[in-house]
């Protein structure tokens, strides 16, 4: 599943993949694939990446179970 | 023979290092792998593991069913073995962006040597006359192919942008 949340909230801070990807050290393709939803990160990533974009694990990561 | 090889790997592997170190300038650290590409390469692994095992499986069940000697010589079974394995992890890598480390930029450098390698080893082949001992035919075909993968990869997402959005 494509994770949109972490699409627009990277969209909403101006920031690229690659510098996003740069931000967090990964390659640009590792945060395409995770906006994808072809790959699931570590929680080490995650957290990074909610650092680098002012955002909760919840606010991008969290997914509701019905 | 052994010189040969290792005279193919130090090209293949030595000289797209040192090329890409000079474009690069900064000649960052050649292992960093992310976490997506250490998963993907441990796939690699493992699809590798089992196209060697499966190669040698088939050689042993034709040799021992038949008797059937068509390979020559065990050193050549065991290096298109090899080389088989070694392409199937390489292009799977390749295919999935984890080939090179995601700092490298040498994706063209490694791509024409290793086509270039091919060739050579494939014209190495042709000269030699011997084709039934095909050894360099199989090291050919191997860093052909790797070239080609690497280079096809490398346009195509240059092709798409690679996948990048804004």
């Amino acid at each position: 599943m494509k994770n949109l949340r972490l699409k627009s909230a990277r969209a909403a801070k101006g920031l690229s993949q690659q510098a996003l990807a740069d931000a967090v050290g990964v390659s640009r393709q590792t945060v395409n694939a995770i906006e994808q939803g072809d790959y699931n990160p570590t929680i080490k990533l995650c957290a990074a990446i909610c650092r680098a974009l002012g955002k909760t694990l919840d606010e991008l990561f969290w997914e509701e179970w019905e | 023979m052994v010189l040969l090889i290792a005279v193919g790997c130090v090209a293949v592997g030595l000289i797209p290092i040192l090329i890409g170190s000079a474009m690069e300038r900064r000649g960052r650290g050649y292992t960093d792998y992310d976490e997506r590409q250490q998963y993907v390469r441990g796939k690699a692994y493992q699809y590798a593991l089992m196209t060697l095992m499966a190669c040698i499986l088939v050689w042993i069940g034709l040799y021992g069913i038949g008797g059937w000697d068509w390979t020559g010589n065990v050193a050549n079974v065991g290096l298109c073995c090899m080389c088989l394995s070694a392409l199937v992890f390489t292009v799977y890598c390749t295919v999935h962006d984890s080939y090179l480390s995601w700092r490298s930029k040498h994706y063209l450098a490694f791509g024409v040597t290793a086509a270039l390698m091919g060739g050579a080893y494939i014209a190495l082949w042709w000269m030699s006359e011997r084709w039934l001992e095909f050894w360099h035919l199989a090291v050919g075909l191997f860093w052909l192919a790797d070239g080609a993968a690497i280079l096809l990869r490398r346009w195509w997402l240059r092709r798409k942008k690679d996948g990048e959005e804004p």
